[in-house]
């Protein structure tokens, strides 16, 4: 079966324990304002274009069929989105890789043959495959199928989700998971909608249900200033989560502008997407407010 | 925490003005050249030696417990002019006049230093255990039993050798006696009751040590520096291998501690002024960057070379050699961040985990280590004849060439560039740069200066092979690459055999310091050039090796599997240099499947090469011959002036430019991650390969926290346990590549891997800063 992926990251190391490979799937329900992976939200195709690589060879203009790409009158190079309709070829004839297609249509084989290539790593530093995204949960018989095949061979499945979606589906792909990383954005159900687009009670009822599964619980929380960044907000997190049984810690993700720049090479603005970087020693003490509750806590 | 006194010494060294000079040692050689110019040479090299050591300044630094320096000036225009003219007068006469005073010599910069009366290599180790155990007197007595032998008195040559070695060996005894005296004398004049103590003990050690054994860890220490100094400053020796110091200083070390006359923080302190005394005697340059003004400058000899030593690695019988030493050299080494010396450890199966973390600590902190495997490394040597008994010992000397400890004499190498048979093979032994024509080949490719010094410049035919019209997929292209590589192998093994039977003629009982201290010479009454040690090895490097690579998989993609072309309009389209065809060379450059990207058809291709590489070394080798070629993977810095001599290649490299570097992916290829990389590497079949870095960049956050180290370590580990070779690595970002030529400053101690050797970035000329800055980021 196939899965919408729009890159598969080796040697990472922040997606759970050990050397990881991750798996990023494309499309998304949220619509977090500060998403620094802005690539990953729509379920379509799309083409990214950075200017600053494109030296002109005039490639593209010659193949793409709609005539997207064409010189202006002021002479520069011009990428005309509405007029495309993502069949790749100017991509493909891009040497300069100015043009990058985002997400592809992956066999699960495909993806088992990349995850199988660092088996030794993740075996010698407790690491394994994580799926990320997007929302892995919107392509719930792909991650099935991967992780049921990859558990087979051993390795260590951590799911990477914001757990917005009907409990059904998560029990669907819970027996193959040894690991959720569960991302909790904000407590206030206003603020999460306010943030997110969407409500908070279906994610938190559950977050609770899987609290009682056998599974094992990293929570991840984006500290994004102005949104979810108060002590507050910090400390109902803690109560709702301290009695996990499986709770392994919390780990706390400060925002960083690193995806800024690829908003335009999407055609989209990023304007809402630009904050401030938290302080370090704000961090540490949202951090305190899982530690007083016994809760194991890191600062990315 | 480094000692005030040596971090001030550190500190000193990098404000040092590049034009200090230990001119004592031209003075001395200018006074002394003619003096015994009647004797043999052996008895002449030992006397000029004796003359030099007899008369050298001692100094000695405030409050230093290891002792050993030598005395710098700026020299005066007069004493620039007649260091130069003596170089010339020495060393500007034909190649063939060279050839018969010295076989082998890295580079004519290289070469002006020594004089040919008086010239030594370095680049080997010497028998440090025998040394410190035996002590100098040990040698002179076997070097007098010696020479009353009939065989060796009726042999002028032997009797020569022996003689000057004597000589030799008493000239060193009495240097140290006269630093016993000296560190006396100073301790007479000293007013610090503590400083005097010691000044007194240093007096007591090396009055003992100028001749006997040493007695303790400190005595150890001493008297190897005392030996490593003048050998470097005022033989020439460059690079030594000071091989495994954590074993053969272990014994004292560990009575020591028992006996309670050391602590760990003692030890500690006098290992760092041991890599304190290395760093110090350099010249603040680089040499590989042939533009500075301080290389352009320099009048020293041996000006910049680092000396290797090797920590870890198993011992005799599969048994893990980390002791407690290994740790405090490792921890002296991050302390210091120095690049000399450059510490290899050797890894092994079941490392223990600590001093793993350890060392991975002290390498993303960018201390001058690097690691080899012992899991490939011992099959390999063992490959090419070293026996079980020797294989443990195996460390290495600059840059990157692997050694046995004391049974081989010094550096011969190489660049075998594996882009060169390639293109032969592409155009049936043609050379499209330079046409040959119908002209028969001469007798041999390799000029005479090639052979001196290692690199393969100029023109190159090969043999005539089949049109590559008739060729249907890679495998008979990599044939054809086969009988160009036998081709041109077995015209370097005879070339060499004759060079060899001259030097048997001319150089016959010259006698270098090297041979005063190696296993099987005094013994043998043979210098290391005639035979006396058990080992001689030449090493061929294979060059360029991801170019080829990375050409063969864009032959395979474009021709044999797409069909886009034939072989012969792709030949066609090199030997213009892709005139007209630019878009396909971008193609070629940027989209077709690279090597280090763990595609596994394509590392196979890197295998095959591999091992036709390793199969015609092997060919040329026999016991009938003194000297043994072990294959390497390593092109140190020269990968620049190798590409010179390339024409375009089919990995959309244009003719003229550079060839990837050591066992490096080509530049900027590799784009699927570190571990994508290393497995592409461990494809390689380093059980037949000696020897070659593997540069990779990290960037800082990959590696940081302790879940970063965790990571790096098993990292590095697993790849070791998969098969590779050997890493050297380089955590430092781009960005700080750049903050750091914007603003040197600041950055004076930023020290970096570059090859074989380290440097302090700064020290760097531009293009070397650049290459660094270029390599693959990975994140
Ligand atoms: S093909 Fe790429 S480099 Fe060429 S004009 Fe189009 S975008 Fe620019
Ligand atoms: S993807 Fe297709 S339609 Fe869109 S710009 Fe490229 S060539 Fe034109």
């Amino acid at each position: 079966m196939k899965g919408f992926v729009f890159n598969i990251q080796r040697f990472s190391i922040n997606d759970g324990p050990g050397i990881r490979t991750t798996v990023f799937v494309k499309g998304c329900n949220l619509r977090c304002r500060w998403c620094h992976n802005p690539e990953s939200i729509s379920p379509k195709q799309e083409i990214q274009y950075f200017p600053e690589k494109c030296v002109m060879c005039g490639k593209c203009m010659e193949v793409c069929p709609t005539g997207a790409h064409f010189i202006n009158h002021f002479g520069e190079k011009v990428f005309d989105r509405s007029k495309c309709n993502c069949c790749g070829l100017c991509v493909q004839n891009c040497l300069y890789d100015a043009l990058i297609q985002v997400g592809s249509y992956m066999e699960a084989d495909e993806v088992i043959e990349t995850v199988k290539k660092d088996i030794e790593y993740y075996r010698n530093s407790g690491g394994g495959v994580t799926f990320s995204g997007g929302e892995p949960m919107l392509q719930k018989e792909f991650v099935k199928e991967v992780f049921d095949r990859t558990k087979a061979l051993g390795i260590h499945n951590a799911l990477d989700t914001a757990a917005n979606v009907p409990w059904g589906d998560l029990e669907y792909v819970l027996p193959s998971v040894d690991l959720v990383l569960l991302d909790l954005k904000a407590m206030d159900s206003a603020v999460h909608q306010q943030a997110t687009g969407v409500p908070n009670e279906r994610i938190l009822e559950n977050a609770v249900k899987l609290s009682q599964k056998e599974v094992d619980i990293i929570v991840r929380i984006p500290v994004v200033p102005g949104i979810n960044d108060t002590e507050g907000n910090m400390n109902k997190t803690a109560e709702f989560i301290k009695d996990f049984k499986r709770l392994a810690r919390v780990e706390l993700l400060p925002y960083h502008d690193m995806g800024v720049d690829k908003y335009s090479s999407l055609g989209k603005s990023a304007n809402e997407a630009v904050f401030e970087t938290p302080s370090r020693e704000k961090m540490e003490k949202l951090a305190a407010c899982f530690s007083k509750h016994n809760i194991a806590v890191c600062v990315e | 925490m480094l000692p005030k006194r040596i971090e001030q010494s550190i500190e000193k060294w990098f404000d040092k003005d590049y034009r200090a000079t230990f001119y004592e040692r031209i003075e001395y050689l200018v006074e002394s050249e003619h003096r015994y110019e009647k004797l043999s040479y052996a008895v002449r090299y030992g006397k000029t030696l004796e003359y030099t050591l007899d008369r050298i300044s001692l100094p000695i630094e405030a409050e230093e417990k290891l002792i050993g320096s030598v005395k710098e000036i700026i020299p005066t225009d007069e004493q620039k002019e007649i260091a130069e003219k003596l170089s010339k007068e020495w060393w500007e006469i034909a190649p063939e006049e060279i050839q018969k005073k010295i076989l082998w010599f890295y580079s004519y910069g290289w070469l002006k230093r020594r004089p040919p009366w008086f010239y030594s290599f370095g680049h080997l180790a010497l028998d440090w255990e025998g040394i410190i155990q035996k002590g100098l007197a040990g040698y002179i007595t076997e070097a007098e039993a010696k020479a009353v032998e009939t065989s060796v008195k009726e042999d002028e040559k032997k009797a020569s050798f022996i003689e000057g070695a004597t000589i030799c060996y008493r000239a060193i005894s009495k240097y140290i006696q006269r630093y016993a005296a000296q560190a006396k004398f100073e301790a007479e004049k000293c007013n610090d009751p503590g400083r005097k103590a010691e000044l007194l003990k240093i007096a007591e050690s090396c009055a003992h040590i100028s001749e006997k054994p040493a007695r303790s860890f400190y005595e150890a220490i001493q008297l190897i520096w005392l030996i490593v100094l003048p050998l470097m400053k005022v033989c020439g020796c460059g690079v030594f291998n000071l091989s495994r110091m954590d074993q053969y200083l272990y014994p004292f070390f560990k009575a020591d501690m028992e006996s309670g006359v050391l602590t760990e923080q003692e030890a500690l302190e006098l290992i760092e002024e041991f890599y304190n005394k290395n760093n110090d005697i350099m010249t603040p340059t680089d040499h590989m960057s042939q533009e500075l003004d301080a290389t352009k400058y320099t009048i020293e000899v041996a000006y910049d070379d680092p000396n290797y030593l090797t920590l870890g690695g198993l011992l005799k019988g599969d048994k893990p050699g980390v002791n407690e030493l290994s740790y405090l050299f490792v921890e002296a080494a991050h302390h210091m961040k120095l690049r000399n010396p450059f510490i290899v450890v050797r890894y092994y199966k079941g490392i223990d985990r600590k001093f793993w973390l350890k060392v991975c600590d002290a390498i993303r902190d960018n201390a001058t280590i690097v690691v080899y495997n012992d899991i490939t490394m011992i099959p390999a040597l063992k490959a090419y004849g070293v026996e079980e008994e020797d294989v443990y010992s195996y460390g290495f000397y600059g840059c990157n060439d692997p050694n046995l400890p004391a049974q081989e004499g010094g550096l011969r190498q190489l660049w075998f560039n594996l882009a060169r048979p390639l293109e032969l093979a592409l155009n049936q032994g043609e050379y499209p740069m330079a046409p040959k024509g119908d002209k028969p080949l001469s007798e041999t490719q390799y000029s005479l200066e090639d052979r001196m010094i290692g690199l393969m410049t100029g023109p190159y035919y090969g043999i005539k092979t089949a049109d590559v019209e008739s060729i249907h997929g890679v495998d008979d292209l990599l044939e054809l690459y086969r009988q160009q590589v036998r081709f041109l192998l077995e015209d370097y093994r005879k070339a060499i055999e004759k060079d060899i039977a001259l030097e048997a003629e001319y150089n016959a009982g010259r006698m270098r310091i090297e041979d005063c201290f190696l296993q099987g010479t005094i013994d043998n009454a043979k210098t290391w050039n005639d035979g006396g040690t058990k080992y001689h090895k030449i090493t061929v490097q294979g060059s360029g090796l991801a170019s080829v690579i990375d050409s063969l998989a864009a032959v395979e993609e474009l021709v044999f599997k797409n069909k886009e072309m034939t072989l012969k309009e792709l030949v066609h389209i090199l030997n213009q240099n892709f005139e007209g065809s630019e878009f396909l060379q971008v193609r070629l450059n940027r989209k077709m499947p690279k090597f280090g990207n763990d595609i596994q058809w394509v590392d196979e291709l890197g295998k095959k090469v591999v091992d036709i590489f390793c199969d015609e070394v092997a060919r040329v080798n026999s016991s009938k011959y003194l000297y043994t070629f072990y294959p390497t993977l390593s092109s140190d810095r020269d990968f620049t002036t190798m590409g010179k001599y390339v024409g375009a290649t089919p990995d959309g490299r244009f003719a003229g430019d550079k060839l990837s570097e050591n066992q490096s992916p080509t530049e900027g290829s590799d784009v699927n991650g570190l571990t994508a990389l290393l497995n592409s590497v461990a494809r390689l079949p380093f059980n037949r390969i000696t020897g070659g870095p593997l540069n990779i960049k990290v960037h800082p956050s990959a590696v940081k926290g302790n879940n970063g180290l965790e990571m790096f370590a098993t990292l590095l580990q697993t790849f070791f346990d998969k098969g590779g070779l050997q890493v050297q690595i380089n955590v430092v970002s781009k960005e700080q590549l750049l903050d750091a030529q914007r603003n040197p400053n600041r950055y004076k101690n930023l020290c970096v891997r570059v090859t074989g050797y380290s440097a302090y970035f700064i020290q760097m000329g531009k293009k070397a800063q650049d290459e660094l800055i270029n390599r693959t980021e990975n994140k």
